[in-house]
């Protein structure tokens, strides 16, 4: 029972210990505990300023000035030149359109008149139907099938 | 004797058995007033007389079907839809056809084509 009551005495000194231990050494700046602590206020940064660099090519405000309005004015021109294409290439398709149409109701009329839908109509058609749109081809076939299903003309061979 | 009737019973099933299945003649077909025709273009092929036809076809932007009757009227109908179009591309020398159009536009209004067991096939 003594040694019982020893061994447990011996635990207890042996955990003080290491709680004393832990007190001394895990503490940050142990050393200074119930010193006087010392805070130092740094003043704050100062805001950055942007010195013009004088050298061999120093710009001045000016010149950045007129570097930036060059480039946003080529940059204006450039997007100007890229929406005016399109009119452009619209304008001439518009024109290509317009004689395909012509060249093709053309030839529809003069089959239409001879009476006769046959290869030779077919090919001198065929170069203009490739030019045109939906609309397009639908004004310039209407009048050739009409007079094909009005039968006053001779039809040979498919009919595009 | 008994043989031969026996050899006779056999060929007559493999025969029919080769030949099942229903069938149907679909020859052209122009119904006038209702804008509209079918047929079958392997069976407008195979008829005995050397006037009827029925085609259809396509280029890149236009399709048409033309059907021409025993009387050699011809009636043909153009198309630029694109839905229709691929309907046309899709007609085999066998197909059985059924188009309709606008009389006063003569556009093909409607294009079905499909395969059939029951049609008959072109004989050259």
């Amino acid at each position: 029972m003594r040694a019982g009551a020893r061994w447990v005495a011996l635990g207890l000194a042996a955990l003080a210990a290491t709680f004393w231990l832990g007190m001394r050494v895990g503490t940050p700046g142990g050393d200074e505990r119930g010193g006087a602590r010392v805070i130092v206020e740094r003043a704050p940064a100062a805001p950055a300023v942007v010195h013009a660099v004088a050298g061999v090519s120093g710009l001045t405000r000016d010149d950045i000035r007129t570097v930036v309005r060059e480039e946003l004015a080529r940059h204006a021109q450039e997007a100007a030149e890229t929406a005016q294409t399109p009119e452009v290439i619209s304008t001439e398709r518009m024109e290509q359109v317009k004689a395909a149409v012509a060249s093709a109701h053309g030839v529809i009329s003069d089959g239409v008149a001879r009476g006769v839908w046959g290869e030779r109509e077919r090919s001198a058609l065929r170069p203009q139907l490739v030019q045109l749109g939906q609309a397009e081809t639908r004004e310039v076939l209407m009048p050739l099938f009409q007079a094909i299903n009005a039968q006053r003309i001779q039809l040979d061979g498919p009919p595009i | 004797m008994k043989l031969g009737l026996i050899s006779m019973i056999v060929v007559l099933g493999t025969t029919s058995a080769v030949f099942a299945g229903l069938k149907s003649y679909i020859p052209l077909s122009i119904n006038y007033a209702s804008h509209f025709a079918n047929g079958g273009l392997a069976e407008t092929h195979n008829t005995a007389d050397s006037v009827q036809y029925a085609e259809c076809g396509s280029n890149p932007t236009t399709g048409f079907c033309t059907v021409r009757d025993a009387a050699n009227v011809v009636t043909s109908c153009f198309t630029t839809d694109p839905a229709l179009l691929t309907v046309i591309r899709s007609m085999s020398p066998d197909s059985l056809f059924s188009i309709r159009w606008d009389p006063t536009t003569n556009e093909c209004t409607y294009v079905l084509s499909y395969a059939s067991s029951r049609a008959a096939q072109r004989t050259p």
